[in-house]
């Protein structure tokens, strides 16, 4: 049952604060880095200097000879103790942590050694022998997926991984009775999340019974533990895996494989627990996790009124050297691909192509921030040859209020939105015509300001189909992705919540001591929360897609309603009235309309210690779990041609950014920047301020600095903060947040998800404010980040044209 | 990545050959380089230091020299690495003589491709100018070595140098200056290009 939509509540809604400051701000967090084990050893990584090589020959002897050093292994070596990262891809593409005979990136890791510090062990890495003999690099995905192209991995038939055309609803048919057909080639770079704590892992393996305990701050030791326990070659019975706080994720930290396989192969050599913690040059260079790197060609088919018919996209993405989460970063696309226009029909041809680079994984966006960039970027091009306002183009296009649930023609389910509302909403925030005033004005002073518009989704709460749906035989066809919370109330009264995902930057701790808090009427501070590490028996995704606000509030409201439940059945027992005439509000289980009440103290007494005093058959104590399942998971056709409903909670946001091009320097300022989302009911307008915020400028970092940059030879020349640039306070303006709120029919309170938001949507808006901006030049913006360079070559080539 | 530097001595190119036969001698004229070994059969164990502000990077290898004394020309190949970056660097050299009338010019093309932690700290234009000034730097100095006194062409091939000059390790300060300039220089000449 859902909770009613608009009905009054007590703590949801309300800026309840933080509960992980105190611990955090006051340096008590236990990070990764603040495991302390007795004994334990710390790990430094030899990384390959060249993009491709055979390793001809590899001597980790001399390293042992070193001072404090307690063990060298090369990827050889490690052989003997791990088995290679668990990939999820059909495809025989393997990956080991520590490189065994071949590097396939820059930076790929050749050996390990443990010391008894960081120091000692980073400087035994120097006295390791590696005689590499280098293989031609394939830097440029065209020239990997050549037909006579040196392959990457011997098991493929070439560099595409995967390729695959899709068709959904009568593409040549729409494309037919179209007016006009928008055609564009756009470029969306990799990135990655630059978390300010790296990856690593604490890995501790006690030889004397085969177990094994691993501090992390991974995420989905309880969704998929015994793909954990594969890898480690340890039995998942015996494997504990227990989450430390990450500081920072965005979606990088997800199934962690290199760090926690380096730790664990050199804790089982010394049989003493070690600890490797990546650097900054580690994570930049090989984490996990990057983002996409397409090359888009696309067309949009639009009627002679401006209607959008429908949308073909042709997709080259460079995936790197490995494929570990397949192509789940198209999966993801394949949620919102239309945006949030009426588009009857979409192809989607998609090629993955690997590449001597570090590999895709996920990243906030997930792939779905390239396609909201490209099709805003159609939108207004649309406008652009159709003359008709950018504005206008986009009424003429949503997908209308009493429209919802709409699907989509991949299949997937939009839940509910009034995006003509937000649009409103927006336009009016930013005072549009002061803005276009004030470009006139400065226009006459040879200044150019841009204003920008973006109407992007943001679709929440991934269905775990998506990361298999493109495969017609797919390795692992998950259907489930739960997560669980467990709420005791112990003899006292005293609640404690434990919660099956890791804290990773979000407001776990909060959300669900605010949910619980609204659902017993008591005050949110006298719950406390706490993570299960992977002992507990959880079944929990944990973060990404952001998904967590929809899935722990439904499963605290699921616990709480059992135990609200039992509560009731005590107290009617003992009030000697039926369970219908009581409620549980204020802390108390009361009766409707007054006469009677029992504190939750009280009868949680009871319920622990007096068994006389329960209804009989009833069980002592007051403890529930509860796996709350994905609100709306249907599974895709046999075809293809319909990939069910997987990411069904859909937000919707529309920015308005004001920027300044200076076309001397290519420098661009993003001068003020207007925001208003709708991502259904707002929990605590705080933390969802915090999410916009953070995701719009990292957004400002995709649109204008953030870029992984190899050059031919496969080099890293983005290897350190001083090349990858990562926006700053002087980048990130003052932003003005707004909320309209449109519940979700699907989930407990009508919450959506908000936590890529910001990201997916700035730059869409940020590319069609420096559009805007240089008009007068009439340039087209296709690619990001809009370097000062690009931005002095738009005006170049709009001079030329 | 491509370098090249051509320039005159006032000397004969007999006696410049002279000179470039004799691997030790050159490598004195090489700011930053060090001859560790001779191995025999035109193979060397060297290495080439280079400062950069802070960070120093030293490249310990093998390089062999062959020569063709007929034209007047030879390469050199070698490979290095510097064990505390874990960088990579591979390097072929050809140069070559010719007879003019003011003496001989000397052209020297190298080829460097640098891998790992060198190559991506150092931005292409600062290596490349780095570079170029490191040639520019040879060419000096062989001419100085060319200028002094000559000893007679045998006792230059057996005996060593006849001239010391100071083993210096490239200076960073220096060269990061001169390499600043010619960056801006290049920038100049590319927005004054462009226009």
């Amino acid at each position: 049952m859902n909770t009613r939509p608009g009905q009054q509540h007590r703590w949801v809604g309300r800026s309840v604060r933080r509960k992980e400051d105190a611990k955090i701000l006051t340096g008590r967090g236990i990070y990764v880095d603040d495991v302390r084990v007795p004994g334990i050893l710390h790990a430094a990584v030899l990384r390959s200097p060249y993009a491709h090589a055979r390793i001809a020959a590899i001597d980790v002897a001399p390293a042992r000879q070193m001072p404090g050093v307690v063990a060298a292994l090369s990827g050889r070596d490690a052989e003997a103790y791990v088995n290679p990262a668990a990939a999820f891809c059909a495809e025989p593409v393997r990956q080991d942590a520590i490189a065994v005979d071949r590097v396939r990136f820059c930076g790929e890791a050749v050996a390990v050694v443990a010391a008894t510090s960081r120091h000692a062990a980073e400087d035994a890495c120097q006295r390791i022998d590696v005689e590499y003999e280098p293989l031609p690099v394939l830097a440029d995905p065209f020239a990997a997926r050549e037909p006579g192209a040196p392959r990457l991995h011997e098991g493929l038939a070439s560099n595409v991984a995967f390729e695959r055309k899709l068709r959904f609803g009568d593409v040549d048919a729409d494309f037919a009775r179209a007016a006009h057909v928008i055609r564009g080639r756009f470029r969306w770079h990799r990135m990655s999340a630059q978390p300010l704590e790296t990856a690593g892992a604490v890995a501790s393996f006690e030889p004397a019974d085969g177990s094994m305990t691993v501090w992390s701050n991974t995420n989905m030791y309880n969704f998929v533990p015994f793909v954990f326990a594969d890898m480690l070659r340890v039995p998942t019975h015996k494997l504990r895996m227990v989450p430390c706080l990450a500081g920072g994720s965005f979606g990088s930290k997800h199934l962690l494989s290199k760090c926690i396989l380096i730790a664990a192969a050199l804790s089982k050599a010394t049989g003493r627990p070690v600890k490797f913690l990546e650097d900054r040059v580690d994570n930049l260079s090989a984490n996990d996790n990057l983002g996409p790197d397409r090359f888009y060609e696309a067309e949009l088919a639009v009627s002679e009124q401006g209607e959008f018919l429908s949308l073909r996209l042709r997709i080259t993405d460079d995936y790197g050297a490995y494929f570990r989460f397949a192509h789940g970063q198209h999966g993801n696309a394949l949620s919102q691909p239309v945006g949030p226009y009426r588009i009857a029909s979409l192809e989607y041809d998609v090629a993955c192509v690997l590449t001597n680079k570090d590999q895709q994984g996920f990243f906030r966006g997930a792939g779905s921030d390239p396609g909201n960039f490209v099709i805003e970027r159609l939108a207004d091009a649309a406008a652009a040859e159709l003359g008709i306002d950018r504005v206008e183009i986009r009424r003429r296009n949503f997908i209308q209020p009493d429209e919802f649930p709409y699907r989509i023609p991949t299949g997937n389910i939009y839940d509910s939105g009034d995006y003509e509302r937000v649009l409103d909403l927006a336009l009016q925030e930013a005072d549009i015509e002061h803005w276009r005033r004030e470009q006139e004005r400065l226009r006459a002073e040879g200044r150019y300001l841009g204003i920008g518009l973006a109407s992007c989704q943001e679709r929440s709460t991934y269905a775990a189909t998506e990361w298999w749906f493109l495969y017609d035989k797919p390795p692992l066809p998950l259907t489930s992705t739960p997560e669980s919370v467990r709420l005791a109330i112990d003899a006292t009264g005293g609640f404690l919540a434990t919660i099956g995902c890791p804290f990773w930057g979000q407001s776990s701790e909060t959300l669900v001591a605010q949910v619980v808090a609204e659902e017993f009427g008591i005050d949110p501070d006298q719950v406390s929360v706490e993570h299960a590490d992977s002992r507990a028996g959880f079944i929990s995704a944990g973060p990404g897609g952001s998904r967590l606000t929809v899935m722990l509030t439904g499963a605290t409201v699921g616990a709480s309603r059992k135990l609200k439940d039992k509560l009731i059945r005590i107290a009617a027992h003992i009030m000697e009235l039926p369970a219908d005439a009581l409620e549980v509000a204020e802390g108390k289980v009361r009766r409707r309309g007054g006469g009677g009440e029992l504190s939750i103290a009280a009868l949680a007494m009871k319920a622990h210690l007096f068994q006389l005093d329960l209804p009989e058959g009833e069980e002592a104590g007051l403890c529930a779990t509860h796996t709350y399942a994905h609100p709306l998971t249907t599974p895709p056709n046999e075809d293809r041609t319909d990939l069910g409903a997987f990411y069904p909670i859909v937000s919707h946001a529309c920015h308005i950014p004001i920027v300044e091009v200076d076309p001397e320097t290519g420098h661009i300022e993003v001068l003020k920047y207007f925001a208003v989302h709708d991502s259904g009911t707002v929990m605590n307008p705080r933390l969802l301020e915090g999410q916009v915020v953070g995701g719009i400028a990292q957004g400002i970092g995709a649109a204008l600095l953030e870029e992984y940059v190899y050059d031919e030879e496969g080099q890293l020349l983005s290897s350190s903060w001083g090349e990858y640039l990562l926006p700053s306070i002087h980048e990130v303006p003052d932003i003005v947040v707004r909320h309209h709120e449109t519940p979700s029919p699907f989930t407990e309170y009508g919450v959506k998800g908000a936590g890529e938001g910001g990201r997916l949507v700035a730059p869409a808006a940020l590319a069609s404010a420096i559009e805007d901006a240089l008009a007068p030049f009439g340039a087209r913006v296709s690619e990001l980040p809009m370097t000062p360079e690009r931005v002095l070559a738009l005006i170049r080539d709009g001079a030329n044209r | 990545m491509k370098v090249g530097e051509r320039f005159v001595v006032a000397q004969a190119a007999d006696e410049v050959w002279t000179l470039l036969r004799n691997v030790p001698q050159v490598v004195q004229c090489l700011p930053g380089a060090e001859l560790l070994e001779s191995l025999g059969e035109d193979r060397y164990r060297g290495r080439v230091t280079v400062r950069l502000g802070p960070v120093t990077t030293a490249f310990e290898g093998e390089a062999t020299v062959r020569n063709d004394a007929a034209a007047r020309a030879g390469r050199i190949q070698g490979r290095g690495v510097d064990r505390k970056s874990g960088s990579r660097g591979s390097i072929e050299v050809d140069y070559g003589l010719a007879e003019i009338p003011q003496g001989t010019e000397v052209q020297v093309d190298a080829d460097i491709v640098l891998s790992g932690p060198a190559a991506q700290f150092g931005r292409p234009g600062l290596v490349r100018e780095l570079s170029a000034r490191i040639l520019r730097d040879f060419a000096g100095n062989l001419e100085a070595r060319l200028a002094a006194p000559s000893p007679t062409s045998g006792e230059a091939a057996s005996a060593g140098p006849a001239v010391v000059l100071p083993h210096r390790e490239l200076r960073g300060f220096s060269l990061l200056w001169s390499s600043v300039i010619a960056l801006l220089r290049g920038f100049f000449a590319s927005i004054f290009g462009r226009s």
